[in-house]
């Protein structure tokens, strides 16, 4: 009964979940000061049809029933500690004894308790009072009735969460193989940024916001709505409603922290960490350097209560350099924030502006399934690290989806990437806060995985972001 | 095979025990030189082994080390005293301390870091009881490792990360020695100790710099030391001692020192 249902759901898998969203913001920019145009442009396929993109919106997940997504796991984060347990021990003794002979035998060594395992005839000894595990497994080793005696291991179950759609999510965690994503190309095993092990060592706080300067945020998203700290503030309309009427705002704040092992919807990266939402682009796409100029500096001064911005998520650009919105940047940068942009989607050499501001931003490129930089990303000297931007999983306006269909899309673009690496930064920064932006940023751009040429490159900067070996303990060996 | 293996390890090992413990009984027996007539100063030459538990911060590991010593005795001061410095090097391993305060975490599992180790103890022979004498010991011992640099490898610029350990001990308590038998001196020592060290890790990665030092603490507060001084000859003593940690991480140790006197 239940591979009846797979295969139907799968048969129809291919064509609801179909396309896409692929686009970005981009900005193109008639050179005037605070007066500078932000243009929405297509991210892969560089069309520019608002119709087009109505068109992608309808076609999205199909919904699945929840009834038949089994929660993968519960998250069992697990720093480093103990190997094995300082209590128990397991023990074997030789086939020729007798239970009650080899029980005697454990009797000596004054257990707190033992029991034994059947079949296997393995017993799990609790260590006496005053001992080791050490000196009990040295004991046990020396009596000629033993034929194992080995330390009780833990075990580590990667924080995998349980959210219904994170098997789509490939960028967090990539199996490889045949991927669940339109088109069902062929993945490479762990192109992906490591989330699942980074999870282990740190998810993030709620008081770190991560602030996303893009068309608003659909706060009342189920995935969101727990994890967006207040309505904002729009800069088109001038209020404190940043409520997202276009779809890319919602869809990067998704990627950044949708709200995490909730049973549903998709994995947000800085899984614990909370969003600001500021709106800078208007429900056409369109915005100017000035807002981003003015929502910049709103963030860096942002707080509620022990809540501060410590990420701000740019997954705009504009064409041309501006004096006003590089003394913005450097104004949060001062205040210890990390800024993170995209580098635009033109396929072009030329990274656009803020993300070519290179001492205060990490400018992010855009890469595949198959740690490939996307045909669509810019590449210059500018690039410093790069992150999955193709067929990209997360939320969109509920406005936005059609009955029936869940409130999720896959869009494409380097506006999907910089959202991998603000969540990277917020867990970076939630775990070692006394970093500064400018060590942060480091830290990211040196320790990723080398893609594409060796070293660092125009295209893929130093390499595919890998949250794990940030935040995991890096072994010093011989 | 397995099995066979095994018995002839036993019986190595077996042989070994008996070559030693014949020697040094043979060697007590037949020379018979008493503790008093042996010359003021002895020079000596010192090996041992320990593990000690050890903790910082919310986390516990074991600190295993390798010394070896030369060591510089004057015996019977006031006939009462015994004072004696040593000095040599040290071979710790710290592996398992985690670094978790530079910009990238470093967990260490470098192995041994080369060090100077040197220190001074006293015993005092207080209060003769029979066949006993009971007294006091003192013994403060201190190591200064030497910098070492490892490569960060697997990151894609380049990477070192320097360490440079240093640790002390001071442990004080009570001695006892058995003094009844001819040419060898049982002895016991319970003593508090106090360890304490710090193991500083800097860390380059291109430009990205940091720094941390960690404190450490012995997990145990006492030291039992049980030993054997057996006088070969006049001038030779040779002193074979075990020692344990007891407490949350027990901790243990041997070790055999040679004595020329002179």
């Amino acid at each position: 009964m239940a591979t009846t249902n797979l295969k139907k759901k799968y048969r129809i898998l291919p064509v609801a979940i179909s396309i896409l969203l692929a686009l970005a913001l981009v900005i193109t920019t008639t050179q005037s000061g605070a007066q500078n145009k932000l243009k929405d442009r297509l991210a892969a396929s560089g069309q520019k049809s608002s119709g087009r993109l109505e068109e992608a919106l309808k076609s999205r997940l199909n919904p699945a029933p929840p009834a038949r997504i089994k929660a993968i796991s519960q998250p069992v984060g697990q720093p480093a500690g103990p190997k094995y347990s300082s209590e128990k021990v397991l023990v074997k003794f030789k086939p020729e004894l007798t239970t009650q002979s080899t029980e005697n035998i454990l009797r000596a060594y004054q257990p707190r308790d033992f029991k034994l395992i059947p079949r296997i005839n393995v017993y799990v000894v609790k260590i006496g009072e005053g001992t080791t595990v050490e000196e009990t497994l040295a004991a046990l080793k020396n009596n000629p009735d033993v034929l194992y005696a080995g330390p009780d291991y833990k075990l580590r179950l990667a924080a995998q969460p349980n959210d219904q759609l994170f098997r789509y999510q490939y960028a967090l965690y990539n199996p490889g193989g045949t991927l669940q994503i339109p088109g069902s190309p062929t993945g490479k095993s762990r192109a992906d940024i490591k989330a699942t092990g980074a999870w282990d060592f740190a998810k993030g706080d709620p008081n770190l916001l991560i602030a996303v300067l893009d068309s608003g945020i659909d706060y009342t998203h189920p995935d969101l709505a727990s994890k967006v700290i207040s309505t904002g503030r729009d800069f088109i309309n001038d209020d404190n409603d940043a409520m997202d009427d276009h779809w890319h705002g919602t869809h990067v704040a998704g990627i950044i922290a949708a709200a995490t092992n909730n049973t549903e919807g998709i994995a947000g990266v800085a899984w614990d960490c909370r969003l600001l939402p500021g709106k800078i682009i208007s429900a056409e796409g369109e915005g100017d350097y000035s807002d981003l100029i003015e929502a910049l500096i709103w963030a860096a001064d942002y707080s509620s209560g022990q809540a501060k911005v410590g990420v701000i998520n740019m997954s705009v650009g504009g064409d041309q350099p501006d004096q006003a919105l590089r003394a913005a940047l450097e104004y949060a940068f001062n205040k210890g924030i990390v800024l993170v942009a995209a580098t635009g989607n033109d396929g072009l050499a030329g990274v656009l502006y803020p993300a070519a501001y290179d001492e205060f931003c990490l400018a992010v490129s855009a890469s595949d399934y198959n740690d490939a930089v996307a045909d669509f990303s810019n590449s210059g000297p500018e690039v410093d690290v790069t992150a999955p931007g193709v067929w990209v999983l997360s939320t969109i306006p509920l406005a936005m989806t059609e009955p029936g269909y869940l409130p999720y899309a896959f869009a494409s673009g380097t506006s999907m990437a910089a959202p991998h690496v603000a969540g990277f930064a917020a867990l970076v920064k939630a775990s070692k806060p006394w970093l500064s932006p400018g060590d942060i940023m480091k830290l990211i751009k040196y320790t990723p995985d080398d893609i594409e040429t060796a070293g660092r490159d125009d295209y893929a900067g130093y390499g595919r972001i890998n949250t794990e070996r940030a935040l995991s303990p890096f072994k010093i060996v011989k | 095979m397995k099995e066979r293996s095994r018995k002839a390890k036993r019986l190595a090992g077996f042989l070994v025990v008996s070559l030693v413990l014949g020697l040094l009984s043979a060697g007590s027996q037949a020379l018979r030189a008493q503790d008093q007539n042996r010359p003021a100063w002895e020079f000596g030459l010192t090996g041992e082994l320990y593990a000690r538990g050890i903790k910082w911060a919310d986390q516990t590991s074991t600190l295993k080390a390798t010394n070896l010593m030369l060591e510089l005795r004057a015996r019977n001061l006031g006939d009462m005293f015994n004072l004696s410095f040593f000095g040599g090097l040290g071979l710790p391993r710290p592996n398992g301390v985690v670094f978790d305060q530079l910009p990238l975490s470093l967990e260490y599992q470098g192995g041994s870091i080369t060090g100077l180790l040197f220190g001074a103890r006293a015993e005092a022979r207080l209060l003769p009881a029979s066949d006993f004498n009971f007294g006091l010991m003192a013994e403060f011992a201190s190591y200064l490792g030497f910098k070492k640099d490892f490569a960060l490898s697997g990151l894609v610029v380049p990477g070192t990360a320097t360490v440079s350990p240093s640790w002390s001990q001071a442990t004080g308590g009570l001695r006892v020695t058995y003094d009844a038998l001819e040419g060898s001196q049982p002895f016991l020592e319970v003593a508090g100790s106090y360890f304490w060290g710090k193991f500083k890790m800097k860390e380059k990665i291109e430009d990205l710099e940091g720094e941390q030092t960690v404190d450490l603490k012995g997990s145990s507060y006492v030291s039992i030391t049980a030993g054997w001084s057996f006088f070969l000859v006049d001038k030779i003593t040779i002193v074979p001692k075990v020692r344990i940690f007891p407490g949350s991480r027990t901790g243990i140790g041997g070790g055999v020192s040679i004595y020329y006197g002179f």
